[in-house]
């Protein structure tokens, strides 16, 4: 390529010095990019994935399902709730029959409160219920409305992240009877072999309840009767074919004798259960 | 930053440089640092596991996130780029011309890294490095889970550009009195690398799309809720991704074929079969990608197919060791410390190869399959072989680069370190494999077994990391102080060295 002596020109080589200085733009460039991630390591962590967002938007829509008397009524306190403008109580404003018990679900990865009162500086703060701390994943204590009122809404709040609020409205107890039942809920992430499933896994109902079927997973259910598809008798005392996810559905008791029925689902048939009848 | 020929420049003209060594130094600076960010995540993960239960990290979702940064740094941060490094300095040497075909596109094509590596490093995912839905789409946080898959995005981009250059510098700027069989089989092995990277990865650049917008929510194409089937995307990954295992493989035997001759002052034993073996292997890498997914119900003829097609791979890797072996037999062989890489990358490549065998034979993959014998037999491939011929590559291309000798003594204290340290724990995470530990586990179940191979495996990585930490200590001493090499031939081998007056750039 060259034509003349390449031999005799001379090689510079590096200096101790541009060598220190080629090491200082790669340790800056680090130590920035450090500064920036290191302070928004929970911040890049916090966002649920925007298609579940869209589910819950799609849920929040459909009527409010009929809470069961005598029963839990459910407030999820959605995960990336600590980041403020998220959505963080859901329902944000509750609804709650006369005498049932109201539970906190922490789905978030940091712990809550739900405490009653606007606001720290309230002075009711926590006078009618306070939650103490709910860890990430876990739920509250159950918190008793019977010594409430019916028309009441109280606002509450979590200790630490204010900005998080929410209500409750009592209404009064549904009428009893053939509508209200024992509820059984399909939880989220069931569809993983090992994880919890059914809850209550074994449910005790009477003749004649009916039995309220909640989908929380994010993939379809079922909740058919028998041991297994191999079991001739599936699906002969109830099949709530497919619950879409968020979907719900109901078993009907009154043409089943007393006695102990197994219960599975059709699309993943290790997660099983049992409903008494007395 | 380094050696000059007629005058140093100033940082930024090698920094906003297109010429190719110019481009291959920004590319190995990044490499070497990416190698050593990933490998303290090793570091801590191996900490972790020393003993069951919690003990460096948070939770187990911290450990989730460390870990998909540790493989995606390693796989996309190391690997890839090196081999690009060293396809930069020398392709255009080979064969002969001024620079790459496409200059500017190059310096692009480096600049994307970065950008891809700030995005992944930045957002801290914790899909793993295959990002397998339904998790990735329903649950994986954002916006952690969109950055990993804007970067991946972009470093595919950055690879399909440097595979487009280096195929047309190859075929179409070669010297017209070169043919292509008289090329250096290193060339062989960035033209093979840069087709199956052309080949294979629009499939993974479609799937990381299809994955982002099944995250919005607008398509359910991988979302079971949505109609969609999670195996799919399995199938669209392994597409490109089990090529890229060769990808990432035959850059490294690659450079063996350089290293192996010069040191053992004999021609290569067979140049045909070399190519020859190169071809296959790049054939064979797209007949094999489901034996990824033997448990996730295939049914038996697929299995055999996959089976069969892996097994080909076999052969075509076992002519390229046959090949070093018959090259070294009867060589006056200098054991400097690329020699001493070289050497041990090959005698581990024969303990991955083996254990290879074990996991694509499909009734032996049900037992092996998502435990940690997985984790020891992929990592003792591309840390065994792959990462051993690179430290020796470098080792070897350090007079080159800088002008300087590296000192010999600390390079092999190192090489039996590192040789020590990956045998103590990529055998012993077979083992672990065998005993039932899962792969990407926190936690592990208490009983002895599993605590005693924890540890060992746990110390072997700190003999590792100390290596690793003396590399970098001899490459930076040796950069600013080392002893000026001999550039006509600094390894005293007698053998022809590189032309270091291509340094010096001309536009």
């Amino acid at each position: 390529m060259s034509t003349h002596h390449d031999d005799e020109e001379p090689i510079y080589r590096t200096t101790p010095k541009r060598w220190m200085q080629g090491l200082l733009i790669i340790g800056i460039t680090l130590a920035i990019g450090a500064a920036i991630f290191v302070p928004n390591f929970d911040n890049m962590y916090a966002n649920p994935p925007p298609v579940t967002r869209l589910a819950q938007a799609q849920q929040s829509q459909q009527p409010p399902a009929q809470p069961a008397a005598a029963g839990t009524t459910q407030i999820i306190i959605h995960s990336g709730a600590a980041v403020k403008g998220n959505p963080n109580f859901d329902p944000n404003d509750a609804q709650v029959p006369l005498g049932n018990k109201i539970v906190w679900v922490n789905q978030d990865n940091v712990p809550h409160t739900a405490t009653s009162g606007t606001g720290s500086s309230d002075p009711n703060s926590g006078k009618v219920f306070d939650t103490t701390i709910i860890n990430p994943g876990e739920s509250s204590k159950p918190v008793d409305t019977k010594d409430m009122k019916v028309g009441d809404t109280i606002a509450y709040y979590c200790q630490i992240h204010p900005y998080m609020t929410g209500k409750i409205t009592i209404t009064a107890a549904a009428s009893g009877g053939a509508a209200s039942g024992p509820a059984l809920t399909i939880l989220s992430g069931a569809a993983v072999k090992g994880n919890p499933n059914f809850q209550p896994d074994e449910l005790t109902a009477k003749k004649g309840d009916t039995i309220q079927v909640t989908n929380q997973d994010n993939v379809p259910h079922t909740v058919t009767s028998g041991t297994g598809s191999s079991d001739p008798d599936s699906g002969k005392y109830f099949d709530t074919k497919i619950i879409d996810p968020s979907g719900s559905a109901s078993i009907d008791t009154s043409n089943m004798p007393s006695g102990s029925y197994p219960f599975y689902c059709q699309i993943h048939p290790y997660m099983t259960g049992k409903i008494t009848i007395t | 930053m380094v050696l000059e020929v007629k005058r140093p420049r100033p940082m930024w003209e090698i920094l906003f440089s297109t010429h190719h060594t110019d481009v291959g130094l920004l590319y190995l600076i990044f490499s070497i640092t990416a190698f050593i960010m990933g490998g303290a995540l090793a570091m801590s993960i191996r900490t972790e596991l020393f003993l069951p239960g919690q003990q460096l990290f948070a939770d187990s979702n911290t450990f989730h996130r460390v870990f998909t940064v540790h493989g995606t740094d390693m796989l996309f941060l190391w690997v890839m780029p090196l081999a690009s490094a060293f396809g930069n300095y020398l392709i255009p040497i080979m064969v002969r011309y001024q620079d790459m075909a496409w200059p500017k596109l190059n310096a692009v094509a480096f600049w994307m890294v970065p950008v891809g590596a700030a995005l992944i490093w930045m957002g801290w995912a914790d899909v793993t490095w295959n990002a397998y839905p339904p998790y990735s789409i329903i649950r994986a946080p954002g916006p952690a889970a969109e950055m990993w898959i804007f970067g991946l995005k972009i470093l595919g981009i950055s690879s399909v550009l440097g595979g487009v250059n280096f195929v047309v510098t190859i075929l179409k700027m070669k010297h017209p009195d070169l043919p292509l069989m008289k090329t250096p089989l290193f060339v062989w092995a960035q033209l093979v690398t840069s087709l199956m990277l052309i080949v294979s990865m629009p499939t993974f650049a479609a799937s990381l799309i299809m994955l982002y917008t099944d995250r919005l929510g607008v398509s359910g194409f991988f979302n079971p809720a949505m109609g969609g089937d999670p195996i799919a995307y399995q199938h669209l990954f392994w597409f490109t991704f089990h090529p890229e295992v060769y990808v990432f493989l035959i850059p490294a035997v690659g450079m063996l074929y350089e290293m192996i001759p010069k040191f053992s002052r004999k021609p290569i034993y067979s140049y045909a079969s070399g190519v020859i073996a190169f071809v296959m292997l790049a054939i064979v890498g797209f007949a094999s990608w489901a034996h990824h997914m033997y448990a996730t119900g295939m049914n038996f003829s697929e299995k055999t197919v996959f089976m069969v097609g892996t097994l080909a791979a076999v052969p075509a890797s076992a002519m390229h060791v046959f090949n070093w072996l018959a090259t070294m037999w009867g060589g006056r062989v200098k054991f400097a410390a690329p020699m001493a890489f070289t050497i041990g990358g090959i005698i581990l490549f024969f303990g991955a190869g083996a254990g290879g065998i074990v996991n694509t034979a499909m009734p032996l993959d049900f037992l092996t399959h998502d435990s940690y014998w997985v984790v020891g037999h992929m990592h003792l491939f591309l840390m065994g072989l792959i990462t051993f011929a690179f430290i020796g590559f470098i080792y070897y291309m350090f007079p080159f680069i800088t002008g300087r000798t590296y000192s010999e003594k600390a390079a092999m204290v190192q090489f039996w370190m590192m040789f020590i340290g990956v045998i103590l724990i990529f055998f012993t995470q077979h083992l672990l494999g065998l005993y039932g530990q899962p792969r990407r586990t926190f936690d592990y179940v208490p009983v002895p077994p599993l605590i005693m191979m924890n540890q060992i495996s746990t110390f072997g990585a700190w003999i590792t990391g100390s290596a690793a930490a003396l590399f970098v200590a001899n490459l930076v001493y040796s950069v600013g102080w080392g002893k000026p090499a001999d550039m006509k031939d600094p390894f005293h081998i007698g053998e022809q060295y590189y032309d270091y007056r291509r340094k010096e750039p001309h536009h």
